[in-house]
């Protein structure tokens, strides 16, 4: 979304907001972080989540399942923190399970008051694996749970867009457009309203991409690894000669 | 250039080699694949080109290595095994053309570009101009072909507004670390950190612009991103 659509005071109440909401994640784990128990190791996880300390945060979430195989916010937690470390399989394994054993499960977000349950995170673990019919039916299930998701509401507008069900995202855009999170795509929504045009101008810093070693020309991609052949010294054939004057050493 | 200077930068010629030498492997695939889909003409004899580009490209790669290694060397065989296996419906040859020839080449070719603005040696311009214009025009020939492919199987909108989506939303994986000196840049290499900003560049500006005009809209904006510092935003904390 341009930058232009949104403004000053917009960003710094949103900051605001998170900001108050951090403090407040903080206050509640910093007495625990020293405790050896299952509710020390997920206030360490939280605050490594925090400040982006990904892959520490998925081991603190480990080792409160470790201490307690049963404690369900450390494993909503942990495929949070797997997703935001790249461990997206093991992401989308842990969010499956999760959702089979405790489909309306739900907890805070740590730095926003979103309300969210387990298959909203399983949601996000499809997305993250590619798989984004099933995570549509995924953030559906969670609208059936709660209602009130938006979080959720705003992942599925965000999917339905993607696949050009324009109708189906403005539908949805009532249950989103108070969670800041989703300020740019209601602004843009909002322009939208009446137009089947949707021109979506995210903010372009989201665009990446992987492919291994892209170096020039076509990669030959199997089963998505760059296949190359090995150098064989001596062989004149291969090097063209360039009779140009060059400044080479 | 201290002699380990100049080995090291044979070297990166030489996997620019192989790199160049593995696309005649990727165009034939492709080749194999517009024969299976009925493709016209014009994109048939594109990418039997493009194949004989890539010859080229291979030795002029193979050669300015030569001249830095003061080794002759060139390309072994490749490992052709899985190959003729990869799925080969109508999607996921669009898939393929999607992520190696609309984004990748795309990448690649911009590569190029930018090395020849910023190379110093005569021999190696020239080298780069020619492979510069070349992978220009593959990138142009994947667009099209893609461009065709919708226009005759519109049920594949979907999975190509999804596949951009997919590969707008997974980070671009280099090295960290910048083991060779800026002066390489001089010498058509270029390093980690400035393919990091071109392919950033060409990824937000020229391949966004292209999926918008092939597709009427950026999927990839829609999708939560969610392995990159914005993206990880969004995602639940």
């Amino acid at each position: 979304m341009s930058k232009q659509l949104t403004n000053d005071s917009s960003a710094s109440n949103h900051a605001r907001l998170l900001s108050s909401q951090a403090r407040e994640t903080i206050d509640k784990v910093a007495g625990q972080l020293s405790e050896q128990s299952a509710a020390g190791a997920l206030a360490r996880g939280k605050m490594f989540e925090l400040v982006g300390y990904f892959p520490e945060a998925v081991d603190s979430y480990v080792e409160a399942l470790s201490c307690d195989r049963n404690n369900t916010e450390a494993s909503a937690r942990l495929a949070l923190a797997q997703l935001k470390a790249e461990q997206r399989e093991k992401a989308l394994a842990t969010a499956t399970a999760l959702a089979a054993r405790q489909p309306a499960f739900k907890f805070k977000a740590l730095v926003t008051n979103e309300q969210v349950s387990s298959m909203t995170v399983l949601g996000d673990a499809l997305v993250g694996n590619g798989r984004l019919e099933e995570a549509k039916e995924a953030y559906q299930a969670a609208r059936k749970i709660d209602g009130k998701d938006s979080y959720a509401a705003g992942r599925l507008a965000e999917l339905h867009l993607a696949n050009k069900d324009f109708k189906k995202a403005l539908d949805l855009r009532k249950d989103f457009k108070d969670n800041p999170r989703f300020e740019e795509l209601n602004s843009l929504m909002a322009l939208s309203d009446t137009s089947d045009l949707l021109l979506p101008r995210f903010s372009r810093e989201s665009l990446s991409l992987r492919i291994s070693a892209i170096a020039v020309g076509r990669p030959l991609l199997v089963d998505g690894m760059t296949r190359f052949a090995s150098v064989v010294e001596g062989d004149e054939e291969w090097c063209a000669d360039s009779s140009e004057q060059s400044d080479a050493p | 250039m201290t002699p380990e200077e100049s080995t090291r930068l044979g070297r990166a010629w030489l996997e620019m080699g192989l790199g160049e030498h593995a696309s005649v492997a990727a165009f034939a695939r492709f080749v194999l694949h517009l024969l299976r889909l009925g493709a016209p003409p014009e994109l048939l004899r594109g990418a039997i080109r493009a194949m004989d580009d890539e010859v080229v490209h291979t030795r002029i790669c193979f050669g300015v290595a030569k001249r830095f290694t003061g080794k002759a060397a060139g390309p072994g065989p490749i490992d052709m095994s899985d190959v003729a296996d990869q799925p080969a419906d109508h999607r996921s040859i669009m898939e393929a053309a999607i992520l190696e020839g609309c984004i990748a080449e795309t990448i690649s070719a911009r590569y190029a570009q930018v090395a020849f603005e910023r190379a110093e040696d005569r021999a190696i311009r020239t080298a780069l101009a020619r492979i510069a214009e070349d992978e220009s025009r593959h990138a142009d020939l994947s667009w099209r072909f893609v461009h065709w492919l919708l226009h005759k199987f519109p049920e594949l909108n979907s999975a190509a507004a999804a596949c951009f989506a997919q590969a707008f939303s997974t980070p671009l994986a280099f090295d960290e670390e910048e083991a060779d000196p800026e002066s390489f840049e001089k010498y058509g290499h270029l390093l980690p950190s400035s393919k990091r900003q071109v392919a950033h560049a060409v990824l937000q500006g020229e391949i966004a612009e292209r999926t918008v005009a092939l597709l009427g809209y950026l999927p990839s904006s829609n999708t939560p991103a969610l392995s990159t510092a914005t993206a990880q935003a969004k995602v639940l904390s």
